[in-house]
């Protein structure tokens, strides 16, 4: 099979998985209880006004008819219109902010744990058996084994708590050194920039450090596993020295499992760094899916969801084309 | 294998260029920059929305001075209103308030309370003794520019009310007999008392005609489980009114099924496998044990002890082994050990010279006689036997629903390796599918819609967590399926169930062992998970509920780092033990690890 087959066949399994997650979206949220007419206007008895809702977004035709709107509108890429967290707004207006906070948090710490976990991981399993190794792995199994949350609750109590050194919630307000800031909207271009990182410190950290400590695991894993390989003994005998070894021969290899996993975390914490935003109370997509949970607002979850969902695809074909560029015999 | 094509080629040749280290490097410098970028991007219109809110306030920005203040209701001889927030002050906000200069001003508030009196200061304590609507003029002044601003608000004191303190007692018992007692007081006496409920269907008003006797004290019997809210509402003799509403919860007595579920999940397909053994090896044999089975016993437990030396040599997995039975033991004997015997019923009075939450110490409690080693939490229950009882449903989560999972996760997984082709097809499309959606979020809305019960938690946790384990059993299966054995037992007539259950599945089983105990650990986590955001069962005592007991009454800025560290080292620790285990055993099985 080469190269042209292969794509061609992750663009199939692509699609069908993504038009499976839209129906499966589509469905789960008309088998919840309630008439998502009355859901949109939940304190009237205005018989008119509720028909006219049906009617417009097309809740008197049958099942097969909705999904068949549904697939327009997702493809005509409008999310909907929120019942709840913003009132009978449109989700593209609204989500926009909170999609980039979550980028920013997300983007930011996955590239920094990707950092520090792999230069941790190489570290200790470069000196295995060592007390670098010990100390490091130690580390790492430690944060592992911590939830997100408890963590980011003992941060948070401690450097925003006690200590005030950070503010405790929100993605911006406040300033580092000011005690009584002005009003976001009457900030300068640099201060709104100061004051988006100063927020972003403590629920960065406690993102990065949960990561970090997973992809540190695994590089230590793969790379001594590596290590033992036969041509790492050929390595040596070549002459080849220890910096090139690591560098040219084990790290290539002992990448591979590291970007599977990064490739499906990246996907997951879209949603799974709901932990660290819900402690922080930083206005992301996480934060955002428990408002609409609570005020069941089933229209924003519908679209969270497929955002998610896209953003794993997406995630998972780069993670194939990264794979295809470390590895070359990866064909099938 | 089909020979390179030339992309390949080219791609390898680019990567002994460029080695992994200095694409990463890239990498982080493309995400700094276009993060910075969206910083940049987000701040120019799209945040400001929500962050105008508080801007009326701020005068050290050149904002004019604005006298604002709310129209409050505050009950009769209190300090606060009955938001709890000082009767006066020049912002509802409370945080505006204290992040505006209001020292820079005079702030008077002047007003008619039997006499006329002035008030100086932007956030004033004064205890109404008298009820009725009072007019209340803010004067605000900003001396060094000369300017004045008023404002007037009402304020209106009402009766103060106390409808009791919430219950909850299970059905059937002497206490579903509920007696309400009420007591309202201000300066010109309480009139009438009105209650009402709704039970059964129907509204209840328990009030008295006359004025000579009130309801204040009766009592009712509630019979049908249930949560019943009891509004008691007052007038007084100038007709003000106030009121307050408490919570009946009548619990319902869990039936045989809902008692025992998880045993009968367990232990039920566990039973039928073990009959359907039996009576098939009797049929065959005619004896439960033969010769060869002896054999066969002998030769297990042999390789059995050599992989046992084996684990023993891991010091971290003994380790893990070790802090396992710690829990095993704490959960079992949690009645016995723990200084409460109910830990969320009993509680340590707030009282004189103790409050709660009190730190830790080993001399008993002079109001109960209790020894708290771990002090107690803000309502008072003893932390330690909490722990202890958490122990329970941490592990029952864990077992349950990593058994769910490794029932659902083999099965397909088998399927989809055994079978290959259209069948395996579908089933890793469902599998990726699975693997896919967003989990987290998932569980919250599952958890939202079914309910809160234990029981849920657990098929929740199970029903989203075995995509894994099909993948890697699928994984596995396909390298069995194309050895000798399998092929030879195909050539003598095995039927597809004989040899995926003879042979494909003792094959699978220690890799699937493996990663139960690391399902066991997810599944513990994730339970903690539902707990600490309020989706959990309430009646159960566990780690996650007790974590956001402490998250919700902000133990540590109370200094009370006990409340936390108890429950928090508890999951680190078992889920750390877990996974040393997890990891121990997938040594000892797998042996290509073991030269390392």
């Amino acid at each position: 099979m080469n190269l042209k087959q292969y794509i061609t066949r992750r663009a199939i399994y692509l699609i069908i998985t993504l038009f499976a997650i839209i129906l499966f979206n589509f469905f789960l949220f008309r088998i919840m209880p309630g008439d998502p007419a009355k859901v949109l206007v939940p304190k009237t008895n205005d018989l008119n006004l509720i028909h006219a809702i049906r009617m417009k977004f097309h809740l008197d035709q049958p099942l097969l008819t909705q999904f068949y709107y549904y697939l327009i509108q997702v493809f005509t890429g409008d999310l909907g219109i929120s019942s709840g967290v913003w009132k009978y707004q449109p989700i593209n207006r609204g989500i926009v902010a909170p999609a980039i906070n979550t980028v920013v948090l997300v983007g930011l710490g996955t590239v920094v744990a990707v950092w520090a976990g792999v230069t941790l991981g190489r570290f200790a399993a470069w000196r295995r058996g060592k007390p670098a190794d010990t100390m490091g792995m130690a580390f790492a199994l430690t944060f592992y084994s911590m939830p997100t949350f408890l963590f980011a609750l003992v941060i948070l109590m401690i450097f925003g708590g006690q200590l005030k050194w950070f503010p405790l919630s929100h993605s911006f307000g406040e300033l580092p050194f000011v005690s009584n800031p002005p009003s976001y909207a009457d900030m300068n271009i640099l201060q709104k920039i100061v004051s988006r990182l100063y927020h972003l410190v403590l629920p960065l950290t406690a993102f990065t450090i949960e990561m970090l400590a997973e992809y540190a695991l695994i590089l230590r894993n793969s790379l001594t596993d590596v290590l033992t390989e036969d041509y790492i003994v050929t390595a040596r005998a070549k002459g080849l020295s220890s910096k090139q070894i690591l560098h040219e021969h084990a790290m290539p290899n002992a990448m591979l499992p590291v970007v599977t996993v990064v490739a499906i975390s990246v996907g997951w914490v879209l949603g799974g760094d709901i932990m660290v935003e819900l402690v922080f109370s930083y206005d992301g997509l996480g934060l955002l899916t428990w408002e609409a949970v609570l005020k069941r607002d089933y229209c924003v979850l519908q679209a969270l969801f497929l955002l998610m969902a896209i953003a794993v695809l997406i995630s998972n074909l780069v993670a194939d084309i990264i794979y295809m560029y470390l590895d070359p015999r990866v064909q099938v | 294998m089909a020979p390179k094509s030339m992309h390949i080629q080219a791609m390898s040749e680019a990567s002994k260029k460029v080695d992994a280290k200095r694409l990463l490097l890239l990498v982080l410098v493309a995400l700094v920059l276009s993060s910075s970028l969206l910083v940049i991007v987000s701040q120019a219109g799209i945040g400001v929305a929500k962050g105008s809110d508080n801007v009326a306030m701020t005068s050290a920005s050149g904002v004019p001075l604005v006298a604002y203040a709310t129209n409050r209701t505050v009950i009769w001889n209190n300090t606060t209103d009955n938001q709890g927030l000082p009767v006066l002050d020049v912002s509802a906000n409370y945080t505006v308030a204290g992040r505006f200069q209001g020292f820079m001003y005079n702030f008077t508030w002047t007003f008619n309370d039997s006499k006329l009196r002035v008030l100086y200061g932007f956030q004033i304590t004064y205890k109404w003794t008298h009820v009725g609507v009072f007019n209340v003029t803010l004067n605000a002044s900003d001396p060094s520019k000369g300017v004045v601003k008023t404002a007037k608000f009402v304020v209106t004191v009402i009766p103060k009310v106390n409808a009791g303190s919430n219950r909850e007692v299970l059905e059937k018992t002497n206490a579903t007999l509920i007696v309400f007692n009420g007591t309202a007081r201000d300066n010109v006496g309480i009139v009438n008392y009105t209650w009402s409920f709704n039970y059964s269907g129907k509204q209840y008003w328990i009030y008295a005609h006359d004025k000579s006797m009130n309801y204040s004290t009766w009592s009712f019997n509630f019979t049908r489980p249930g949560k019943y809210p009891v509004v008691l509402t007052v007038r007084d003799a100038l007709g003000f009114t106030a009121s307050e509403t408490i919570n009946i919860t009548i619990r319902r007595i869990p039936t045989f099924f809902e008692k025992n579920l998880l045993t009968l999940i367990v232990g039920v397909p566990l039973l039928i496998i073990a009959v359907a053994w039996v009576v098939t090896k009797w049929r065959r044999d005619h004896a439960l044990v033969t010769n060869s089975d002896r054999e066969k016993i002998r030769l297990q437990l042999k390789s059995l002890r050599s992989r046992a030396r084996l684990f023993r040599d891991n010091k971290l997995g003994m380790g893990g082994v070790c802090v396992l039975v710690i829990f095993a033991v704490m959960a079992i004997t949690a009645p016995l050990l723990a200084t409460v015997k109910d830990p969320a019923g009993t509680l340590e009075p707030n009282s004189g010279t103790i409050y709660n939450p009190m730190p830790p110490s080993f001399s008993p409690s002079p109001v109960t006689g209790v020894i708290h080693p771990f002090g107690t939490d803000a309502k008072g229950q003893d932390v330690y036997s909490l722990t202890l009882f958490g122990a329970r449903a941490s592990i029952e989560v864990g077992l349950a629903a990593s058994m769910i999972s490794i029932m659902l996760g083999t099965m397909i997984g088998l399927g989809a390796g055994y079978f290959g082709r259209v069948l395996g097809e579908i089933l890793m499309r469902i599998t990726d599918f699975f693997l896919v959606l967003p989990w987290f979020p998932l569980m919250i809305v599952m958890m939202a819609i079914l309910g809160r019960h234990f029981i849920i938690v657990i098929i929740v946790i199970g029903i989203t967590s075995w995509p894994s384990t099909a993948r890697v059993v699928r994984a596995q299966v396909l390298t069995v399926k194309e050895r000798q054995f399998i092929v030879r037992a195909r050539a003598i007539g095995a039927g597809d169930g004989h040899i995926i259950g003879k042979h494909i599945l003792p094959n699978v089983l220690p890799l699937i062992f493996a990663n139960t105990v690391l399902l066991i650990a997810n599944a513990i986590f994730s339970e903690a998970f539902l707990d600490f955001f309020g989706l959990g069962d309430p009646s159960i005592i566990s780690w996650g509920s007790m974590l956001e007991a402490a998250y919700e009454q902000v133990a540590l800025l109370r200094n009370a780092w006990w409340w936390v560290a108890a429950p928090g080292i508890s999951i680190v620790a078992i889920v750390l033990a877990f996974s040393l285990v997890g990891y121990a055993i997938d040594d000892v099985m797998n042996p290509k690890l073991r030269k390392r």
